[in-house]
């Protein structure tokens, strides 16, 4: 199989007659290595091994709980997945507003969430939705961060109401 | 009133929400559910948008020379964008559709809150349009 792309380590030899191609998988891996990500990847560990994995999962479980008792309280919301042991992950539905929209007026006041099916589209189907909002909490997010969400569908709620 | 007289008009009330990206928004959504009905019958799959994440339903038809189109879609967000277009095309004629050289959503900064998935959706919209526009220009010229 020939390469689709030249440059790089990629390359044996190359004369006016000849061009040899490296061994695998350097034949197929064109350019400059993604040196910048490794060197990042070291930090991103460190980061990980300094907090300790259980209380990243301590921390992530407690914004989930949080999270989940402040958004299940709000009118005309129903969460998707209430399993006890899931990850850091809370889906829901608003009565008569489409999750895109959600998204979008969350997104004009800087609050990312996905949107839509999220590649489970059989699941969606059986659940008879179309798709839902989903927010997601990791060790850098805080629960001040989850009162502007929850401020924030809040308002939506009220305007689209 | 001229497709490039609305479009300034919009870009004018546009103005008015100061690049406020909630309040530019919730106007958005808030001229969507000014959008006059659309029958039923008309939301079918062959009326049905392509390459519009969301579900947006567009047709037309003809009245004394003019464009009528009527729209809607299951998002509030895009039915008020397809409302926009609307309002610019509606009593147009065919050839002044095709012509048209919309400027009205660079000037409000529409790429900077809907992103590009919506963009591109919103780019299939006014192709449709045009494409509706295409279609009643070619008939009229074959019956003449």
């Amino acid at each position: 199989m020939p390469p689709y792309q030249g440059g790089g380590e990629m390359i044996k030899e190359v004369t006016f007659e000849k061009t040899t191609y490296n061994d695998l998988p350097y034949k197929f891996e064109a350019g400059t290595p993604n040196i910048a990500d490794v060197v990042a990847f070291k930090f991103a560990m460190d980061f990980i091994t300094e907090l300790g994995r259980e209380n990243i999962a301590a921390h992530e479980h407690e914004l989930l709980r949080y999270a989940t008792a402040r958004i299940s309280k709000l009118q005309a919301i129903k969460l998707v997945g209430t399993a006890n042991a899931k990850v850091s992950v809370l889906s829901f539905v608003v009565d008569g507003i489409h999750p895109f929209d959600i998204g979008q007026m969350l997104d004009a006041r800087g609050i990312a969430v996905r949107t839509g099916h999220h590649c489970t589209q059989p699941l969606m189907d059986r659940f008879g939705i179309e798709g839902t909002v989903r927010a997601s909490f990791a060790v850098y997010n805080t629960t001040q961060e989850i009162d502007q969400l929850v401020e924030a569908l809040e308002r939506v709620i009220n305007f689209m109401k | 009133m001229t497709i490039n007289q609305q479009q300034d008009e919009i870009i004018s009330e546009f103005s008015l929400l100061d690049g406020d990206m909630e309040m530019t928004v919730f106007y958005i959504m808030e001229l969507g559910q000014k959008l006059p009905l659309m029958a039923e019958e008309l939301k079918s799959e062959e009326n049905i948008v392509k390459g519009c994440q969301s579900k947006v339903w567009l047709t037309s038809k003809m009245e004394q020379d003019k464009i009528q189109f009527s729209a809607d879609s299951n998002t509030a967000i895009t039915k008020g964008l397809v409302s926009l277009l609307i309002r610019i095309f509606n009593g147009q004629t065919a050839d002044h559709i095709l012509n048209a050289d919309l400027y009205f959503m660079h000037k409000i900064g529409m790429e900077r809150f809907i992103g590009t998935q919506r963009s591109n959706g919103f780019a299939a919209m006014i192709k449709q349009m045009k494409l509706y526009a295409l279609a009643f220009k070619t008939k009229m010229e074959v019956k003449l």
